[in-house]
């Protein structure tokens, strides 16, 4: 098993009638409410959170990109990782991910992370995600390109880490006549891919054939993460393995004191901050064409399986969103959690909306003390088989042999 | 009026397409909510063999990942007029539709005859920018289409929620389809407005007082850039001035086409 701290870097500083004065965090949200002199304290701390996840005992930090909205403020997800690289000696870098599409060149993310790959000595996780529908509006790049891009997008990146350069690539949408990067990877053939996804069959497919790990959101309920789970089980049989448990991860919000009332009574209000602040819009803004009409409509049928459904405690804990409580409580939670998904990553969410900074310590330390090494000793042993090489299998249109 | 519905073949792929009415045809190029039979289409049969095409990816026609452009749309209305024999056809382009007609019609003027546009798309006066359209907000959406948002006609096209899985899928199928096309440059195409000298036909240019979403100061910009235009501005009429008001612009159309 191994064991990640998953950070948003979101704003915590939003008024308080902010979610009856604006529909949502996203695209239009005045910037104004963003205050430079607060968020210098504010990455600071965020960033220094993640340093020190590797002296706590976790195996890895995962960032990731968003763009304008007080959600996540992490435009650049590998400047982050460049300074938690520096900051770090062991512990992986999961950036999960770079938005492909939403790049001039996509070239400048094989650039980008063969650099954090090569100074960290090979710690690189390297994430693709197409971006959320919202950032479309937010880059201007016409969603309805979003799936052929990213399509393309990955071709080019994987190319240009394994193919002798200088080499060209001649697609739809990136035309280059020499793909030649400095620097190449260190770890061979590639670092490791993680793709996050909603459960659309085809993103899993797209992982399962390529040997890739499918990285399950987190937001929805405990059932439909475990469908999602088998479905891309499903599909690695389909192409003639077993999927490896680190091809599949929990990504689940986790929050620990010392008992469950005290848990609940410090998590639920900078929780509720974040999903009826932040959340907002994340799915209500879409952006046509982002994804197929069939996977719309699969989207609003399970949007009761969403976080943003949930209205209190009892929701929380019937859906299984969370795991909040005593270290015994989190411990036999998570334990039950991870067997029954039979994953070998547990992403954990422990920063939620405007948790403060002790807030926030109190619990990472409990997790550190009283139920990391208890789980790591449940958990011990699991990873034998050795994690599968990736295939390359390249599909965008018009693409140069 | 109920229309003949067609199926047709355009590059190996469905287009359907409906015909109504008596008379000399009129392609009638229809905006972004898709083809509707009804509204100014229907009015218009009354005196012209309307001929209504679901536009490359609006519901009924095929969506193509080959065509992202106005251009790529240019030629495959050129396929289309070739096919059914209609070189030289009146037009009539609502909106999205309206563009297109220019599109056609800067690069080869003869394959159209009189143009009558709609509250077009195609130019972008930086003085009056255009609203929200792919935001796809109905609060924001039924101000941006319709004169009158709180009417039960900006209700029936733009619902809170869909009533059905099927309107549902009608919708998210048009919205990507008008995406696809005018999503960037937005709404516009940067060399039309010099492009525009060459459409040598009679041109009217209609357009709806209370239009949200391409203000009525577009009309002006068109007459100026076409060589033989004139514009006339309908009162209480949105952007959707097809549905809103049919009868005064049919009338408009009619005369036009008739002189």
């Amino acid at each position: 098993m191994k064991f990640f701290h998953f950070h948003l870097m979101p704003w915590p500083h939003l008024p308080a009638d902010f979610a009856e004065k604006h529909d949502s965090a996203w695209v239009w949200c005045p910037n104004g409410y963003y205050d430079p002199a607060r968020g210098h304290g504010l990455y600071n701390w965020y960033i220094d959170s993640l340093a020190a996840c590797e002296a706590l005992g976790f195996d890895g930090v995962c960032v990731n990109e968003h763009h304008q909205n007080a959600y996540g403020n992490m435009p650049s997800p590998n400047l982050i990782a460049a300074m938690l690289v520096a900051r770090t000696q062991r512990a992986k870098i999961a950036v999960i991910g770079n938005a492909l599409p939403l790049y001039g060149t996509p070239l400048r993310v094989a650039e980008e992370f063969a650099m954090l790959d090569v100074i960290s000595g090979g710690r690189l996780i390297a994430g693709f995600v197409v971006g959320g529908s919202p950032e479309y509006h937010s880059y201007n790049i016409n969603p309805t390109t979003a799936r052929a891009r990213f399509s393309e997008a990955h071709d080019l990146v994987i190319q240009a880490w394994t193919r002798p350069g200088p080499f060209e690539f001649y697609g739809k949408y990136y035309h280059h006549r020499y793909v030649n990067p400095w620097p190449r990877p260190l770890q061979q053939p590639h670092p490791r891919v993680w793709i996050p996804g909603v459960g659309s069959s085809e993103t899993m497919e797209f992982c399962a054939k390529r040997r890739y790990a499918y990285m399950s959101i987190p937001f929805f309920d405990f059932e439909t993460v475990k469908r999602m789970g088998a479905l891309f089980k499903e599909q690695c049989e389909k192409q003639g393995y077993t999927a490896h448990p680190e091809q599949t991860s929990l990504n689940i919000g986790v929050y620990v004191a010392e008992t469950d009332a005290k848990a609940w009574e410090r998590f639920e209000p900078p929780f509720w901050y974040f999903q009826r602040n932040l959340l907002k819009g994340i799915i209500d803004i879409n952006t046509p064409g982002y994804t197929s009409i069939k996977s719309v409509i699969g989207m609003v049928q399970n949007v009761n399986h969403f976080v943003l459904a949930c209205q209190d405690r009892g929701d929380l804990e019937r859906g299984r969103f969370m795991v909040v409580g005593s270290p015994a409580t989190v411990r036999q939670q998570l334990a039950e959690l991870l067997r029954e998904l039979g994953t070998g990553n547990l992403l954990m969410s422990c920063h939620y909306g405007n948790m403060d900074r002790p807030t926030y310590e109190s619990s990472m330390r409990l997790f550190a003390s009283e139920v990391l090494p208890k789980l790591r000793a449940e958990f011990g042993g699991d990873d034998a088989r050795p994690y599968p090489e990736p295939r390359q299998v390249f599909e965008s249109q018009e693409v140069a042999a | 009026m109920t229309p003949d519905v067609e199926t047709l073949s355009i590059d190996g792929h469905e287009v359907s397409l409906r015909r109504g009415g008596a008379g000399a045809p009129l392609l009638v190029l229809h905006d972004v909510l898709g083809p509707l039979w009804e509204g100014l289409a229907v009015r218009l049969g009354r005196s012209r063999t309307v001929v209504l095409p679901s536009l490359a990816g609006f519901p009924g026609s095929a969506y193509r990942e080959d065509l992202d452009t106005m251009e790529d749309l240019a030629f495959w209305t050129l396929a289309l007029l070739e096919q059914r024999g209609l070189h030289g056809v009146d037009v009539v382009g609502e909106g999205f539709g309206g563009w297109l007609a220019a599109e056609v019609a800067s690069r080869w003027p003869a394959a159209l005859g009189k143009l009558a546009l709609v509250a077009p798309f195609g130019l972008r006066l930086a003085s009056a920018p255009p609203g929200p359209l792919f935001e796809l907000r109905p609060a924001a959406l039924r101000p941006a289409l319709f004169g009158d948002p709180g009417s039960e006609l900006a209700f029936r096209h733009v619902p809170d929620m869909p009533s059905s899985l099927e309107e549902f899928e009608a919708r998210l199928t048009a919205d990507r389809a008008g995406a696809r096309f005018a999503w960037d440059p937005y709404l516009h195409n940067p060399k039309l407005a010099r492009r525009l000298r060459r459409v040598r036909q009679p041109v009217l240019v209609l357009w709806g007082a209370a239009d949200r979403l391409l203000p009525a100061a577009y009309a002006e910009a068109w007459r100026a850039a076409l060589p033989d235009a004139r514009a006339c501005i309908v009162p209480e009429a949105g952007h959707a001035l097809g549905l809103e008001r049919p009868e005064p612009a049919a009338r408009a159309i009619e005369d036009f086409l008739r002189t």
